[in-house]
């Protein structure tokens, strides 16, 4: 544990913080968890032994190189998809299937474009058994959360992708599910929306009771928001290691340039693309673009 | 007047108001113009001949209409017969157009006076009653086709397995032309309306749990995987999201299909006891009266088209959200 490269920005505050984060009743116990599918006619392994558990009101993200199956375990979770083999308790109680007490917030926006945005926060509710009398104030509620009051009666199609992202993320809070699973769900936003979003997710989620499973490819944010970094492994996709985050809570404006940031992220990136194919061949294809000789006398633009 | 004409020859690129009323007009015109041409131009094409001064030849009549070979074969007869004879003795007529096809005013005159004119027979329908009967035929066929096709369709586009229960056969049968189910439809259902509705059923049925399947399939999936996420499953999704996700998409395969029911119509009509506009037409066609056999076409297209602009119009105003894609 001492030789780990992250321990150096690892502070006692952080250090008592993790500590008491694995020492909350655990939410969410994914068990030798395997999943592969068909495809042409093979069997392709997606996911081998993966073992994680996550603790009440963690934050977790999941990074990996593209194919590592991220996506495919958040979509497990949610029960989107069947288990091959393993298993995935929620509160002790096996996933078989859907269930209000998993919410998603998906990458394509996945709101219901023919109802408003009131009416997109209250479906969840109102398919749990509530009137759309004790449904409708309640989603206001979550509404005026996001500051989004003005766009109550709104149709999706009228919104920027961040306001649709961020009725997605209230539409699944509503239910009050014990684990939000977030499939890459800033991935379509550019920069500055995306970390506005970001600090938006991190302030609702310190205000309420919720586990949050998030997927990305950005390690940055990765980072930004998660506790632990679930770092997998591609084809097949398994466990690489959980990194800690090194970073005080709540995050600093400039935390991004901090050096436990830039460390962070240099040994996630030694981590995720130790293996990925070196871009050697790059040189080659530069020289057929520019059409001349190899040997030709050309100047080098640098 | 046309600074962007280059658009109308780029690829996928939108017109100007301008261009788009110009060409929406010559999309009309051209086709009367040409119509127009063959009409009252008479050395475009006319290959016949009215008599107006029969010239001693037994079979002509003023007024009948003849080859133009025939006649000059016939005037060529009589100067044979007396080379002196007196120009204005000989056969006379006009180039002419055969009796099937009616120049523009003839068709317009009997888009009026085929609803004017009493029917033959007594017992027989005004052409707005044949019409009306037809228009009745068409809904209640295309109403029983949506009470099966559509639900059928929407169960086969959301459950893998209710596809392949239900896809297979209904590829199988929906390349059974229709008319062929013609004699075995009277046999079982009788001679009136309901052959040909069920003709209209067959027609439309099968294509319909096809199309809507397809519709269904192609339903953004994140749709139908956030409601599970919020707890919503089985018929309740079917109903809560499926259905209004699909909603402006079926709308206009329920249009298409309707274009499609006008065409097996026409079939259906003739199947059993002759009814409805198909009636008129062959009726009129038995007598000659070609201007009343186009204007019934006609009145075929033009509530085809005007049910369609209104259904589209509608369409707009039922699914405001639809307009974004």
């Amino acid at each position: 544990m001492n030789s780990h490269p992250l321990n150096e920005w690892i502070t006692p505050e952080i250090q008592d913080r993790n500590e008491r984060i694995l020492k909350r009743p655990p939410v969410l116990d994914i068990q030798q968890l395997h999943k592969s599918f068909e495809h042409k006619g093979k069997q392709i392994e997606v996911l081998r032994n993966v073992d994680f558990t996550a603790y009440k009101r963690e934050f977790i993200c999941v990074v990996g190189p593209s194919g590592c199956g991220k996506s495919t375990l958040a979509r497990l979770i949610a029960g989107l998809e069947t288990i091959d083999d393993g298993s995935i308790l929620m509160d002790g109680k096996k996933v078989t299937s859907p269930g209000p007490d998993r919410g998603m917030v998906f990458q394509s926006y996945s709101l219901f474009p023919w109802m408003t945005v009131k009416e997109n926060v209250m479906f969840g509710l109102i398919e749990s058994g509530m009137s759309k009398t004790t449904a409708e104030p309640e989603a206001l509620q979550w509404i005026d959360l996001v500051g989004l009051e003005k766009f109550t009666e709104s149709y999706p199609h009228q919104l920027s992708g961040g306001m649709k992202q961020r009725v997605a993320i209230i539409r699944a809070l509503a239910n009050q599910p014990k684990v939000l699973l977030m499939d890459e769900p800033f991935a379509a936003l550019d920069p500055k929306n995306r970390l506005k979003m970001q600090q938006y997710l991190l302030e609702i989620w310190q205000n309420i009771d919720i586990t949050i499973f998030f997927i990305t490819h950005d390690l940055d944010e990765a980072i930004y928001l998660a506790d632990r970094i679930l770092v997998l492994d591609a084809h097949p996709g398994r466990v690489k290691e959980v990194v800690n985050v090194p970073l005080p809570r709540p995050r600093a404006n400039d935390t991004f340039l901090s050096p436990a940031f830039m460390g962070t992220k240099a040994y996630l990136e030694s981590l995720v693309h130790h293996e990925e194919e070196e871009p050697e061949d790059m040189e080659d294809k530069l020289k057929m673009v520019r059409m001349v000789s190899v040997n030709s006398d050309v100047p080098d633009i640098f | 007047m046309f600074n962007n004409l280059s658009a109308w020859f780029t690829p996928r690129t939108p017109l100007d108001k301008q261009s788009k009323r110009l060409l929406t007009f010559g999309s009309f015109a051209i086709p009367i113009l040409l119509w127009c041409l063959f009409s009252y131009v008479p050395f475009i094409w006319h290959p016949q001949v009215e008599i107006t001064q029969p010239g001693g030849v037994s079979y002509f009549r003023e007024g009948t209409l003849v080859d133009k070979e025939i006649f000059q074969k016939e005037v060529d007869k009589k100067l044979a017969a007396n080379p002196d004879l007196d120009p204005a003795l000989l056969p006379q007529g006009e180039p002419a157009n055969p009796v099937y096809l009616p120049a523009p005013h003839e068709v317009v005159t009997a888009l009026y006076t085929a609803f004017t004119t009493p029917p033959k027979r007594n017992n027989e329908p005004w052409l707005h009653e044949s019409l009306w009967h037809s228009i009745q035929v068409i809904a209640w066929g295309f109403f029983w086709s949506m009470v099966f096709g559509v639900p059928l369709g929407i169960l086969a586009g959301t459950y893998a397995s209710a596809s392949h229960l239900i896809e297979p056969f209904t590829e199988f049968f929906r390349y059974l032309p229709a008319p062929a189910f013609g004699a075995l439809a009277v046999a079982i259902l009788g001679i009136y309306d309901a052959p040909k509705i069920a003709i209209i059923f067959i027609g439309t049925f099968f294509q319909m749990v096809l199309i809507v399947s397809a519709t269904t399939r192609k339903l953004n999936i994140a749709l139908v995987e956030a409601s599970l996420t919020l707890g919503c499953k089985g018929l309740r999704m079917i109903r809560r999201v499926v259905l209004p996700g699909i909603l402006p998409d079926l709308y206009r395969d329920m249009r298409i299909l309707l274009g499609w029911a006008w065409t097996y119509l026409i079939v259906a009509e003739l199947i059993g006891t002759s009814s409805g506009i198909t009636w008129f037409i062959t009726q009129q066609a038995r007598y000659k009266n070609f201007d009343n056999v186009f204007a019934a076409i006609l009145i075929i297209g033009i509530i085809g088209l005007i049910t369609d602009m209104i259904l589209a119009r509608l369409g707009k105003r039922l699914f405001p959200w639809h307009t974004s894609k």
